[in-house]
C-alpha cells in the first residue's frame, strides 16, 4: 500500500517536473533544434548563395617534404636545428611552424662570446605549387587583398586568408588545449607578414573578428578540411561588384563573404546573445543550460510514459479532439526521437559549457591550477620522451618515411590531409610524426591514424592505424562527429534533419498540451488561463516567426548584391559594417516582426493557418529567385553539378509544397460531433448528480464530506 | 492531465531549495566521484569518459533529487555526500599523486 502510494507520488512529481522544465526551455531549443538542423547543410547554403561549384580535385599526391625543408634552408634566413616543426597545408599555401630551439647558445668563435639564437617561434608559408616562398611584392598585394586580376594573386590571397581564418577558429574553439599555441602562432603571423604597412594589418584584424566565433570543435584538421573544400570552389556566375575594374572600389572577394548560414548557424548556439563581455558569454551558457534542461525533460518525460511506453507508442489517434491529437504525437515522437534528443542534449552540453568543468574544476580540484599536468594525464604521450643526442651530419629523408606509412596501412586515407610533424629537428633523437586521416568514401567512423617513427634510423616507434581508435584519443572527437553528423554525407544530414523538424513539434506539442489540458480544468483561475493563453500565443509566434523569418532571410541572401558593404552609407555606420552585418539586422528585424503580428492575431488555428500559408509561399518563391537572379535553375544547377544549390532548390520546393497543403488542409476545430454530445451528456448528467447531491446534503449535513470530492 | 496538487511541494522555500540542490549540490557529487575514480583507478581513461559521464550523472543525480519529499533532506544528502567524495579525493591525492 505504501509502495503504491509512492509510486504515485513519484509519478505525478516527475510528470510536473518534465511539464515545468519543458514549458521553460521549450521555445529556446525550438531556436537552437531549428536552426542548428538548417545548420547541418552550411557549406550547401554558402554554395547556393555564393553560386559556386565544388570542383573534384585531381588525383592528389603527397607533398614533397624533403624539398619543402631544403626551400626553408636555402630560401629563408631561419634556421631549422632543434626546433619542433609543423607543417600544415592550408588552402594554396603550405604553412610551417616551428617552436623555438632546445638549444639555443651559441659559441661565437669569431668574436669568443656566447651567442643566443633560434629562442623565438617562427612561422612559414611556402606556396603549395611551387614548394618556395612567395615573393615580398607578392606577398604585400595579397594582403591588401585588392587585386582579383591575376589568377595567381586571387589564389594567394585566398590561402592567406585562410590562414588567418583557421587560426582564429581554433583560437576560440571550446578545446581549450590548443589555445596556448595558437594564440603564439597568431601573433608570429602579424610578425612574419612581410609588410608592415597599416592597411594590411587591418585587413588581418578584420578577418579575425569575422571568424573569431566559430565553434569549429578541437579537430583542427576537420577545420582545414572544410576550407579546402571552400578554397576550390570557383565562382561559375558572374555577379554584380565581381568584374568591376578596382580602380576606385575595391573588388569583391565572394570566398571571403559570409551568408545567411553563417547567421543561422551563430543563431543555433545563441551567439547573438554574447554582446557586451567576452568574459561571460551569456549566449552560449543559456544554450547550454537548455540542453541541460532538455536532457532532464527527455529522462523525466521517459520515466513518465515508462510503464505504459509500448502502448502509447502504438497509440496515434487522429479522429478524436486536436488535444488528442497533440498528446499522442508528443509521446510518439518523443519516445521515436529519444535517442536523439539524448545524443544531442548530451553533446550540447558538452560544446558549451565542458571547458567550464574541463579547464576550471578538473584542473582546480586534482592538478592545483595547472594546465600542463592535466594535459598530460587527459592526452598522455605516445611515445617516451627522447632526450637530444646532439647534430645529426647529415638531413636524412623523410619522404620515405612518410611513403611506408601507406604501405602500413590497411586502408586508404586522405593524401591532401596528411599532417606531418618532427620534433627536434636536426637532432640524432628527432621524431617523425605522421597524422593520416580517412579517405572520404571509407567506411569508418572516425578514421584517425598517427605514426612515429625516428628519422635517424628510421625505425616505427608508434602505430596507431585508421581503424583501431584509441579509447582516449576518440572519445573528445566522436563528439564533433555525433553532433555534426560529420559523417555518411548528405543522406545522413538529411536524416537528421528530419529529426530535427520531429523534435522541434515535440517541443511545440508540449506546450500545445500543457495549454489544453489546462483550458478545460475547473480548478484554475480565469486569471491564469488568460496568462497561459498568452504564453501560448508568444511561443507559437516566434516558434512560427523563426520558420518565417529564415525562408525571408534566404530570399534576402539571394536579393542583396555581395558589394552592398561598399555603399559608402553603410561604411561609416556604427553597427553595420559588412553585408553580413546588414543581412543579419534584417534577418532580426523581419523575426521579430513576423512574430508581433503572429501574436496580435491571438489565435491559434490562425496563427497555423496564415504562418503556414505565408512560409509556403515565401519558400516555393525562393528556387524561382534562385532561377530569376542568377539564371540557376534547378535543371541547370543539376546539370551542372551544382549539387549544393540544387539541393537547397529541391529542400525549399519539397517545404514550400508541404507548407500549402498543410494549410489548405488544417481546420479550426477538428472535434467530431459525437465527441461534443458525449462531453455535453457528461456534463448534464454531472449537473443532475450534484443537484441531487445539494438536495441531500441540505436534508443531511454530514454528506458534504462525500460531496467534495470529485465524482470521478 | 496536470499533475495532482497533492504530491506536490507548495512553500517556495522549498522549492528553492530543491533547485539548488539539483543544480549547485548533485554537480559537486558527480565532480567529485569523478575526480575519486580518476585518483583511484586510471585517471586517463577517466578524465576522458568525464565528458559524457559526469553530466549524465549530474542530470540524473538532480531528477533523483526530486524523489525525496523533504528538500533539506535532499540538500543534506547530497552536500554530506559531495563533502565525503572530496575528503576521500584529498586523501587518495595525498597517497596516490596522480604524477
Amino acid at each position: 500500500m505504501e509502495t503504491k502510494k509512492d509510486n504515485k507520488r513519484n509519478y505525478n512529481v516527475f510528470f510536473n517536473t518534465h511539464t515545468v522544465s519543458g514549458i521553460v526551455v521549450a521555445i529556446v531549443l525550438y531556436v537552437i533544434f531549428l536552426a542548428g538542423g538548417f545548420s547541418f547543410f552550411r557549406d550547401e547554403i554558402d554554395e547556393w548563395e555564393f553560386n559556386r561549384v565544388t570542383e573534384k580535385e585531381e588525383q592528389a599526391v603527397i607533398l614533397d617534404f624533403d624539398k619543402i625543408i631544403k626551400n626553408i634552408i636555402n630560401h629563408t634566413d631561419h634556421e631549422l636545428y632543434g626546433r619542433d616543426l609543423s607543417f600544415r597545408v592550408r588552402g594554396d599555401n603550405i604553412s610551417i611552424r616551428g617552436s623555438k630551439s632546445f638549444d639555443t647558445i651559441f659559441k661565437d668563435e669569431a668574436h669568443d662570446t656566447i651567442l643566443i639564437k633560434n629562442n623565438k617561434r617562427i612561422s612559414i608559408n611556402l606556396d603549395k605549387k611551387t614548394l618556395l616562398p612567395p615573393s615580398k611584392s607578392n606577398q604585400v598585394r595579397n594582403i591588401l587583398g585588392g587585386s582579383n586580376s591575376q589568377a595567381g594573386n586571387t589564389t594567394n590571397s585566398g590561402g592567406n586568408r585562410n590562414q588567418i581564418e583557421s587560426n582564429s577558429q581554433t583560437n576560440d574553439s571550446l578545446a581549450s588545449n590548443n589555445r596556448a599555441e595558437n594564440t603564439n602562432t597568431q601573433r608570429n603571423t602579424n610578425q612574419v607578414g612581410v609588410s608592415a604597412s597599416r592597411e594590411g594589418n587591418k585587413n588581418q584584424i578584420e578577418g579575425n573578428t569575422q571568424t573569431n566565433d566559430s565553434l569549429a570543435s578541437n579537430n583542427q584538421a576537420e577545420n582545414t578540411n572544410i576550407q579546402r573544400n571552400r578554397n576550390q570552389t570557383v565562382n561559375n556566375v558572374q555577379r554584380e561588384g565581381r568584374n568591376q575594374v578596382e580602380n576606385s572600389t575595391p573588388t569583391v572577394d565572394k570566398s571571403r563573404l559570409r551568408g545567411i548560414s553563417n547567421i543561422i548557424f551563430r543563431l543555433h548556439y545563441l551567439r547573438q546573445l554574447d554582446f557586451g563581455s567576452r568574459d561571460i558569454r551569456w549566449g552560449r551558457n543559456i544554450a547550454g543550460f537548455a540542453s541541460l534542461l532538455l536532457l532532464f525533460a527527455t529522462i523525466t518525460g521517459i520515466i513518465v510514459h515508462w510503464k505504459k511506453i509500448i502502448n502509447t507508442f502504438y497509440t496515434f489517434r487522429v479522429d478524436l479532439s486536436l488535444k488528442k491529437i497533440w498528446k499522442d504525437s508528443h509521446t510518439v515522437l518523443g519516445v521515436i526521437t529519444t535517442p536523439f534528443l539524448i545524443l544531442y542534449a548530451l553533446t550540447g552540453v558538452l560544446f558549451v559549457i565542458r571547458s567550464m568543468t574541463m579547464t576550471t574544476d578538473v584542473q582546480q580540484f586534482l592538478f592545483e591550477g595547472s594546465r600542463e599536468e592535466l594535459n598530460k594525464v587527459m592526452s598522455p604521450p605516445v611515445i617516451d620522451k627522447l632526450e637530444p643526442l646532439g647534430k645529426t651530419l647529415e638531413i636524412k629523408s623523410i619522404n620515405s618515411l612518410i611513403n611506408k606509412v601507406e604501405s602500413l596501412e590497411d586502408h586508404s586515407f586522405n593524401k591532401d590531409r596528411i599532417r606531418v610533424s618532427i620534433d627536434k629537428f636536426g637532432d640524432k633523437n628527432a621524431t617523425l610524426r605522421v597524422y593520416i586521416y580517412k579517405e572520404e568514401d571509407e567506411k569508418l567512423f572516425l578514421g584517425r591514424g598517427q605514426y612515429v617513427f625516428k628519422i635517424d634510423t628510421g625505425e616505427l616507434l608508434y602505430e596507431d592505424t585508421l581503424a583501431d581508435n584509441k579509447y582516449t584519443a576518440s572519445i573528445r572527437s566522436s563528439l564533433n562527429k555525433l553532433h555534426f553528423a560529420s559523417f555518411g554525407g548528405i543522406f545522413n544530414r538529411t536524416l537528421y534533419f528530419i529529426l530535427t523538424i520531429v523534435t522541434c513539434w515535440v517541443f511545440l506539442s508540449g506546450v500545445l498540451i500543457w495549454l489544453g489540458e489546462r483550458k478545460d480544468n475547473r480548478k484554475i483561475s480565469p486569471r491564469r488561463k488568460i496568462f497561459n493563453a498568452e504564453v501560448t500565443y508568444i511561443y507559437l509566434a516566434v516558434a512560427f516567426g523563426l520558420h518565417i523569418a529564415i525562408a525571408n532571410g534566404f530570399i534576402l541572401a539571394k536579393i542583396l548584391p555581395f558589394d552592398t558593404l561598399h555603399v559608402e552609407q553603410m561604411r561609416n555606420s556604427n553597427y553595420i559594417h559588412t553585408r553580413s552585418d546588414l543581412l543579419s539586422v534584417l534577418f532580426f528585424t523581419s523575426w521579430l516582426l513576423f512574430s508581433v503580428f503572429l501574436y496580435l492575431l491571438k489565435n491559434n488555428y490562425r496563427i497555423f493557418k496564415i504562418s503556414l500559408a505565408f512560409h509556403g509561399f515565401l519558400a516555393l518563391s525562393i528556387p524561382i529567385l534562385n532561377g530569376a537572379i542568377d539564371k540557376q535553375w534547378v535543371w541547370i544547377s543539376f546539370q551542372n553539378k551544382q549539387m549544393g544549390s540544387f539541393f537547397v532548390d529541391v529542400f525549399w520546393f519539397i517545404m514550400g509544397v508541404a507548407s500549402i497543403y498543410m494549410a489548405i488542409k488544417i481546420k479550426e476545430d477538428s472535434l467530431p460531433k459525437r465527441k461534443v454530445k458525449t462531453i455535453a451528456k457528461t456534463k448534464s448528467i454531472e449537473e443532475k448528480i450534484t443537484k441531487v447531491r445539494k438536495r441531500q446534503v441540505t436534508q443531511k449535513p454530514e454528506l458534504v464530506d462525500f460531496i467534495t470530492k470529485t465524482t470521478k | 492531465m496536470p499533475a495532482n496538487p497533492k504530491y506536490l511541494i507548495k512553500s517556495p522555500w522549498a522549492k528553492a531549495v530543491k533547485l539548488v540542490t539539483a543544480i549547485v549540490a548533485t554537480y559537486y557529487t558527480s565532480l567529485f566521484f569523478h575526480l575519486c575514480l580518476a585518483i583511484f583507478t586510471d585517471a586517463t581513461i577517466v578524465l576522458n569518459t568525464m565528458y559524457y559521464s559526469h553530466y549524465f550523472l549530474w542530470v540524473t543525480l538532480s531528477i533523483t533529487v526530486y524523489l525525496f519529499k523533504s528538500a533539506w533532506k535532499a540538500l543534506l544528502f547530497y552536500s554530506v555526500l559531495a563533502f565525503a567524495f572530496y575528503g576521500i579525493m584529498l586523501l587518495g591525492k595525498m597517497y596516490y599523486p596522480l604524477q
